[in-house]
């Protein structure tokens, strides 16, 4: 199985309570909570440069650093922030989109003097966005992995937790391996012998505990960012939405 | 071509993890089926369909001394002389199997499960245990004799079912003629 490289830590504190700590709290508060803003969104945001708009990815490395530093530290962009205005992300999303077109503003106005490719890249990308692909579609296609993944990170913590290795088990050789790893759908008789199971009926029940469990820590990962029971299902909707429209 | 994605995953399949309503429909395959019959088939009785006790709690008759002792689904049905209890039970278990929302068992297996009990029981028994008609019977039948994941000796109790079911017409005709 693919190295895991994101911390189920990270979506332990709300996103609203991260953006007050960072834009608010006292300098070292601020300091982790935009530590732990930047790890949670900056991918998100670097899929929506190298997918969205077509940078290449080092190109879009360079663009997300020059922008944490330039808007986001500098400028103290967190403290624009507002719950009420919609979505945290949506709001970091404008923001680099806004970024974007103020480079290649600068990019043309720098058109008489030599350039580093870069600028020019800038330039183009901002002007002509790629046909048939909506802006945020890859940036919302990356937090919904990411949130996925954080919520699997979190039900393999709790059946870990519980001494059911089974449960994380099944569910991670049955739906996760071949769904999100590409691995071979193991085949009923391989279960009952490397779970040990005694009748189908108990096959089932765990898969049904485990998609359960599953499902508990996929809203709890989102509970912290959407507040309410029917944000979280919204934030589910538009989430399988973006993705099953392809 | 398949669009994988932001990270090589295509946005469909991603999608799936997040459709966190289905529950266990659709779970096996259909190659699995026979796999999933066969250890329903094998099961302990009690493991396969359900909570330990159940049945002598029920006051199920057990087999007679000199009959081999029913330990599991496998066993019932090749018994020589099956309680037509425990075929109920069993049929009654297919049936709520099927109604069940979380699907304890594919929908065509626990029709394979029913269809089983009431063919046993009218054989060996002999009794009729369900209130479908000879027609409706055998055309279910033929269907479960066409699923190619049905095991041999499953195979043999459909088509001596179809062959009772059969001999049954001419009897009744000439009983209604007479």
């Amino acid at each position: 199985m693919r190295q895991r490289d994101e911390n189920p830590a990270r979506f332990h504190t709300t996103c609203w309570g991260l953006v007050a700590e960072a834009a608010q709290g006292d300098r070292e508060g601020q300091r982790k909570a935009l530590g732990q803003l930047l790890t949670q969104y900056l991918p998100a945001l670097r899929a929506h440069l190298i997918h969205g708009k077509g940078f290449q990815p080092d190109v879009a490395d360079d663009l997300v650093q020059e922008f944490v530093l330039s808007k986001i530290l500098q400028k103290d962009l967190i403290a624009q922030a507002n719950q009420q205005l919609g979505k945290f992300r949506t709001f970091l999303l404008t923001a680099l989109d806004r970024f974007l077109i103020n480079r290649a503003r600068d990019a043309r106005a720098k058109k008489r003097c030599p350039d580093d490719g870069v600028q020019q890249e800038i330039a183009a990308q901002a002007e002509c966005r790629q046909a048939g692909q909506e802006p945020s579609k890859a940036f919302a296609r990356a937090w919904a992995h990411r949130v996925i993944r954080a919520g699997l990170d979190r039900m393999r913590l709790e059946c870990e937790a519980a001494g059911r290795p089974d449960v994380w088990g099944l569910f991670e050789c049955r739906v996760v391996g071949p769904i999100l790893e590409g691995a071979p759908l193991p085949h009923y008789r391989q279960l009952v012998e490397r779970f040990k199971l005694q009748s189908p009926r108990q096959a089932m029940n765990l898969f049904i505990t485990a998609k359960r469990m599953y499902a508990r820590c996929l809203r709890s990962v989102i509970a912290e960012y959407a507040g309410t029971e029917q944000e979280i299902q919204t934030e589910l909707v538009d989430l399988w939405n973006v993705l099953a429209q392809g | 071509m398949e669009d994988q994605g932001s990270f090589g995953i295509a946005p469909w399949r991603l999608a799936s993890m997040l459709d966190l309503e289905a529950e266990g429909k659709g779970l096996w395959q259909s190659d699995e089926l026979g796999a999933v019959l066969q250890h329903q088939l094998a099961a302990r009785w009690d493991a396969a369909l359900g909570a330990p006790g159940a049945v002598s709690a029920g006051g199920f008759p057990e087999p007679a001394p000199q009959d081999a002792p029913i330990g599991s689904v496998a066993d019932l049905l090749s018994h020589p002389h099956p309680p037509v209890e425990w075929l109920e039970r069993l049929k009654e278990f297919a049936k709520d199997c099927h109604r069940n929302p979380d699907r304890t068992l594919p929908d065509e297996v626990t029709a394979v499960l029913y269809l089983l009990s009431i063919v046993v029981a009218r054989i060996k028994c002999p009794r009729r245990i369900s209130r479908l008609d000879d027609q409706s019977l055998r055309y279910s039948l033929d269907w479960a004799l066409s699923q190619p994941w049905l095991d041999a000796t499953s195979r043999k109790i459909f088509k001596e079912g179809l062959e009772a079911c059969t001999a049954e017409i001419p009897r009744r005709m000439s009983a209604e003629c007479g």
